[in-house]
């Protein structure tokens, strides 16, 4: 979820979303059903559209949050899962109940449940959840997923230092010490970390990186378009980068009390390659398939118009998202006034109005969203109008004594919309007669560039989401210098960021989470990131929202 | 765009007879008044002719216009701070058929609220100059390498034979998207480009570039049997005879007597790269926003096709008007050089 | 005529090992790793190391060209660096001749992925090649026999037309309004005969064939009428109408044969290029053929894909120039090849 999209564009709400359409769209092509939240049939099929390629299938390598929900989830049990509702606490899923903690974070175990199969018939066992958490430590073949979460906490030498002296099932390396840092006793599995993992439970209800695996089914780099199922679908045929699959209802599916998956149709097919705007224009016609398609791209922003009219109010949800979009400032290359004064010219309003309106951002007043616990707004955005203040920006350069206009350049990743966004930013800037911004627009090699610790980019832009509901996945992963810059990478802290006290204010949250004291977390959280003489309390941002629409005839 | 180079083939090739008939002499007038005079009783030639010229005009007026603040390509009018001309809830331009005003005379980009008549006058200007530079480079280069094949013959002509297959075999919309990321680099990198509005410079150059690369032997093929006919006529004997440099021969005695077909194959040529401008640009090679092209101004149009059909529509219309006439006039011209032909 | 045949296979073997040489060193000389991109964005050393070897990119781009070439002729096995296969045997991807490389992208051979996208746009060539053929040679003759009247120049100027606008507006439009809009034509999604036999198959490719042919059309339709018109003045032409032969006769049996062999010129030497997939149709369309396949793999800039590619368009077309040579000597009896 955290990781940002290449088009920054699919956002997540598909735990809301599957619900929605799986609870909806249960009836037959052509039966009038009541539409969201109305009486759920069974049977019939369930088009899935989007417009991307889905880069991995195989558990382990998934780390899009929207795959995982509409996609993966359909497929892939593991330990534990989310609820379909607000409700953030976790779900026994494969495991007997939600787990326990054990030596202050350190030590988490599960008991298995033996009713659970895979789509062969045979029984998923500790041990294959062994062996699939085992999975994250071959860093040379799966790549992709959330590894970094089980490398760096994982009890194993040098996992600590980002080098474990594990390197997989594929090579065995290294394996004596796994096996005494993750183990099966009976059915119990019992996971070992180096430090406190408080959010394990969290961590595995919303990834998959503890998911179950079968030995004999892992062909290494080859398994990562295929699928083996052990939940309610399984793959029919092979599943085709470009095009997609088709999954079919799993007879062998077992046991389920979750209460989340009602895996209502017969079919549910996969269809990639399309971009949005057909995909809704298809749905929008509502003619033939289209009446029980829903896509994984959100509304594009050229559609708004047709909401209304072409689609009706009620067919129509915008959800937020847990994204939150920001500007990030070189701190090492601007002077903190002069970051000040351009955050607090910054026309949010008009780098919204840009990328699509009211309906597609909120201006974000922390760059923790609102939905994630833990949240307060900002208070040094208080006084910013949304449109941004040219008056307060040119005291602040003034008392700072800094020459106008100043040359600033704006770095991002190029793509039809950005360019736009970028423009409307370039255009609030300089209409305050303070800068004369410079557009630096880049292919994908931007991702790669940020990290790059000598980078000279002065503002670039970036995206982020809680990985599962913690603040405990946004501040640290982003600004904690620590960890982030080191072995020749910025990791996401592509600002430069290194603030000690805020470093400290980190700590103190992570001991408080250990110890189970939210309050005291929370409040660490706030405390370092809301603090005004930090450069972290002035990023513009903006909350992303996700709208959908659904298939009108189901 | 598999088309436009093939094509441009097809017209030069196939459709002109070779052989001398375009210097065909009738006593008192030369052949280029005789042509003009032909050129000018046609019509639809004079037509097309006007629209070019006009279009010509347009495009190196445009950085002036804007200069001046007369077109204003740039600002932002979707905020209460820049002037409200875009509705937040759907994103779209406020009022009917796109936001066309008084002010704005073809409407305003939904989303930010810039005016498209502006876009659209300078994204001629950037569209034309890479069309341009483009043709200018593909005819240049491959005249001079199909005049030195067709006048020396024998084992140059050959290897330059030899290459001109080589490089008709390249696949060339796939090498001009594959080579667009390491090739605009290394432009990038080689000329030391400061990044910024400058780097459309670059993302354009390259498009000249491949363009130029990928095209010149088409030309080459084309001059190389013009000068085969040439060759044997009295005036190049003559030169040979006096002891002229190759030199000399080639660029005194051969090249003016080129001037017609060159000509028509250049003006055949620029509009397959205006296309072909537009066609790359929908393939994300070429000039980025916000400095316009024609070809970036359809693709960031074509989400909005049916939501603002008109902003969709007006780019397209341009090229294809600019396409057409530019053809009228390539076909007016060779018609008027060589009368025998039967259109 | 065999030699000659033998002769030109030659040429044409000599000639692709040189284009494939420059593809080569154009790529592996470019400032762009294209490892970096197979490696992913979080790619660290050691893991670079490993996707170099695995794909032979750790070598010199001359050593790689053999491997190239070598894999064509008698297949290769992936990855490429032998310690790697050893130490994984079970990973090992078999890659037979004519190897046109691996896709770690894709996890695929490109054999593979081009036999899965080879016959879609081979389809949509063939379709489109019908529509423009039949559409421009009779409008072509239509507008000779009518030389000068105003159906010459509207069916001219309506080609002209036609072709003038870019050809993703066309498809757009086409797709976006007359198939999903208007509902007036189902979108196109390709179907196999196989699946759902050759009406299907036809239907589903006639709307992105005609958006092809539309490019094409002008210059066939141009050309035809042209030639006709060329070929009316001829002496055999007017000796066949003093001799009495009905016009019909004249029309297709003198003015059109000889009309004949420049068409199949161009249009074997467009067909050849088509195969290769209609980038932009397929895009817009969502076709997953051989054009879409490289936009895709451009995208991720998935070297042995492009390369692949590259060299297997290069070889249809000069294939398809060798075809056509012959096949202007059949036609056109005053052609002799030696």
């Amino acid at each position: 979820m955290a990781r940002i999209t290449k088009r920054a564009l699919a956002a997540t709400a598909g735990i809301v979303m599957l619900s929605t359409t799986l609870a909806a769209c249960g009836g037959d092509e052509g039966d009038n059903g009541d539409g969201p939240g109305g009486t759920a049939g069974k049977g019939g099929t369930l088009y899935v559209k989007a417009e991307d390629a889905i880069e991995h299938l195989d558990p382990h390598r998934t780390y899009i949050g929207l795959h995982i929900n509409m996609l993966a989830r359909t497929v892939t049990r593991g330990l534990l899962t989310q609820s379909t509702t607000d409700d953030p606490a976790p779900i026994p899923d494969i495991a007997t109940d939600t787990g326990t903690m054990a030596a202050g974070g350190k030590e988490w175990s599960f008991t298995i449940r033996d009713d659970v199969k895979w789509e062969d018939g045979e029984a998923v066992t500790c041990e294959d959840f062994r062996y699939g958490y085992s999975r994250n430590f071959a860093t040379d073949v799966i790549t992709g997923g959330p590894s970094f979460y089980p490398l760096s906490f994982t009890d194993i030498p040098g996992a600590a230092e980002g080098a474990p002296e594990y390197s997989g099932p594929y090579t065995e390396k290294g394996q004596d010490l796994y096996d005494k840092a993750v183990t099966c006793d009976g059915n119990t599995i019992t996971y070992r970390f180096n430090k406190s993992w408080p959010d394990f439970n969290l961590a595995v209800a919303a990834l998959h990186f503890a998911a179950p695996y079968r030995a004999d089914q892992d062909k290494g780099d080859k398994s990562n378009l295929e699928i083996f199922s052990n939940g309610p679908y399984k793959l029919e045929g092979e599943w085709d980068k470009e095009s997609g699959g088709t999954l079919v209802q799993n007879e062998n599916y077992g046991a389920d009390d979750t209460g989340t998956r009602k895996a209502l149709p017969d079919k549910i097919v996969f269809q990639l390659g399309d971009k949005a705007e057909t995909t809704y224009e298809e749905i929008i016609a509502d003619a033939g398939p289209a009446k029980t398609t829903i896509s994984f791209n959100r509304l594009p922003a050229s559609m708004f118009s047709q909401i209304g009219n072409e689609i009706p109010e009620d067919r129509y949800l915008n959800v937020a998202s847990p994204f939150i979009d920001y500007l990030w400032f070189n701190t090492e290359k601007l002077d903190p006034a002069l970051r000040q004064a351009l955050a607090v010219s910054t026309d949010r309003e008009a780098w919204i109005n840009a990328s699509g309106g009211e309906r597609s951002y909120k201006i974000a007043d922390s760059i923790i969203n609102p939905n994630v616990p833990g949240y307060a707004p900002n208070s040094v955005w208080k006084d910013v109008p949304p449109s941004g203040d040219a008056d307060q920006a040119k005291t602040i350069l003034e008392d700072a004594g800094i020459d106008t206009p100043v040359k600033v350049s704006l770095q991002y990743p190029q793509s039809e919309g950005a360019d736009k966004q970028a423009a409307a930013l370039q255009d609030s800037w300089n209409s305050s007669g303070l800068f004369e911004v410079e557009l630096k627009p880049e292919g994908d090699v931007y991702y790669t560039n940020i990290q790059k610790p000598d980078h000279d980019y002065e503002i670039g832009w970036a995206g982020w989401g809680a990985d599962w509901n913690s603040p405990s996945t946004v501040l640290p992963p982003l600004f904690d210098s620590r960890a982030n810059i080191q072995g020749g990478s910025l990791g996401q802290d592509y600002g430069k960021y290194r603030g000690d006290e805020f470093n400290k204010k980190l700590d103190e949250a992570s001991i408080a989470a250990g110890a189970g004291d939210d309050a005291a977390r929370d409040k660490a959280y706030q405390e370092g990131g809301h603090d005004p003489r930090q450069r972290r309390g002035l990023l513009p941002a903006r909350e992303r929202a996700v709208q959908l629409r659904l298939g009108l005839g189901c | 765009m598999s088309s436009t180079l093939s094509d441009l083939e097809t017209h030069a090739i196939e459709e002109h007879p070779e052989g001398d008939s375009l210097a065909t002499k009738v006593a008192g007038r030369s052949p280029t008044q005789l042509a003009l005079a032909r050129f000018r009783k046609d019509k639809l030639s004079m037509a097309a002719f006007t629209v070019v010229a006009l279009v010509f005009i347009a495009g190196i007026m445009a950085p002036f216009l804007v200069m001046s603040g007369f077109l204003d390509p740039t600002s932002f009018h979707n905020t209460s701070r820049t002037g409200q001309l875009i509705d937040p809830s759907t994103g779209l331009a406020t009022g009917k058929w796109g936001g066309i005003s008084g002010d704005h005379w073809l409407g305003v980009e939904p989303g930010t609220g810039r005016d498209v008549l502006s876009r659209m006058w300078y994204g001629i200007t950037f569209s034309l100059a890479i069309a341009i530079s483009g043709a200018l480079f593909t005819v240049t280069v491959g005249t001079a390498v199909g005049i030195v094949a067709g006048a020396s013959g024998g084992f140059v002509d050959a290897a330059i034979g030899r290459c001109i297959d080589l490089v008709l075999s390249f696949p060339v919309t796939l090498m001009l998207l594959a080579l667009s990321s390491p090739g605009v680099v290394f432009l990038d990198e080689t000329l030391h480009v400061p990044s910024g509005p400058n780097k459309s410079f670059v993302n354009g150059l390259y498009v000249v570039l491949v363009l130029g690369v990928f095209g010149w032997p088409y030309v080459a093929r084309l001059v190389r049997g013009q000068v085969l006919s040439l060759r044997e006529r009295e005036f190049v004997e003559a030169a040979k005879l006096i002891g002229a440099s190759k030199f000399r021969l080639y660029f005194k005695e051969i090249l003016p007597n080129l001037w017609a077909p060159v000509l028509v194959i250049f003006t055949i040529t620029m509009p397959t790269y205006v296309s072909a401008e537009a066609a790359l640009n929908f393939l994300g090679v070429g000039i980025k926003p916000p400095t316009p092209t024609l070809g970036n101004l359809l693709t960031a149009s074509d989400d909005y096709a049916t939501s603002a059909f008109l902003f969709f529509l007006f780019p397209a219309f341009l090229i294809m008007v600019i396409v057409v006439s530019f053809n009228l006039l390539g076909d007016g011209i060779r018609d008027a050089l060589d009368p025998k032909g039967n259109r | 005529m065999l030699a000659y045949l033998v002769r030109r296979l030659f040429a044409g073997v000599i000639l692709l090992l040189v284009m494939t040489l420059v593809v080569f060193m154009l790529f592996f000389a470019s400032p762009v790793d294209p490892v970096q991109f197979s490696c992913g964005r979080n790619c660290s050393p050691e893991l670079k190391k490993q996707t170099e070897k695995a794909l032979g990119y750790d070598k010199p781009a001359v050593v790689q060209w053999k491997d190239f070439v070598q894999g064509i002729a008698v297949g290769r096995d992936y990855p490429d660096d032998p310690e790697l296969r050893a130490a994984a045997p079970e990973l090992v991807t078999e890659c037979n001749a004519p190897c046109f490389g691996y896709s770690t992208f894709n996890t695929k051979t490109v054999n593979e992925e081009i036999a899965e996208t080879f016959p879609i746009s081979l389809s949509l060539a063939i379709v489109a090649l019908i529509i423009w053929l039949t559409g421009g040679v009779l409008l072509g003759v239509t507008a000779a026999l009518t030389k000068g009247s105003i159906l010459d120049r509207g069916l001219v100027g309506a080609s002209l037309i036609l072709y003038a606008f870019p050809t993703f507006f066309i498809g757009l439009f086409a797709l976006k309004f007359i198939a999903i809009k208007w509902g007036l034509w189902d979108k196109p999604v390709y179907t196999p005969i196989a699946e759902g036999g050759i009406g299907e198959w036809l239907y589903h490719l006639l709307m992105p064939g005609a958006v092809l042919a539309a490019v094409f059309m002008a210059a066939y339709v141009r050309m035809t009428r042209a030639f006709v018109l060329e070929s009316m003045t001829e002496d055999y032409i007017r000796t066949a109408k003093a001799k009495g032969v009905r016009p019909r006769i004249v029309l297709f049996k003198h003015t059109m044969r000889a009309a004949l062999t420049p068409l199949v010129t161009m249009t074997g030497l467009d067909f050849a290029g088509l195969m290769g997939g209609a980038i932009i149709t397929e895009t817009v369309f969502n076709f997953n053929g051989l054009g879409k396949l490289a936009v895709d793999a451009n995208k991720v800039y998935d070297l042995p894909t492009i390369i692949g590619l590259v060299v297997l368009l290069a070889a249809f077309v000069i294939i398809a120039n060798i075809i056509v040579d012959v096949l202007y000597a059949v036609i056109d009896p005053r052609v002799r090849l030696g």
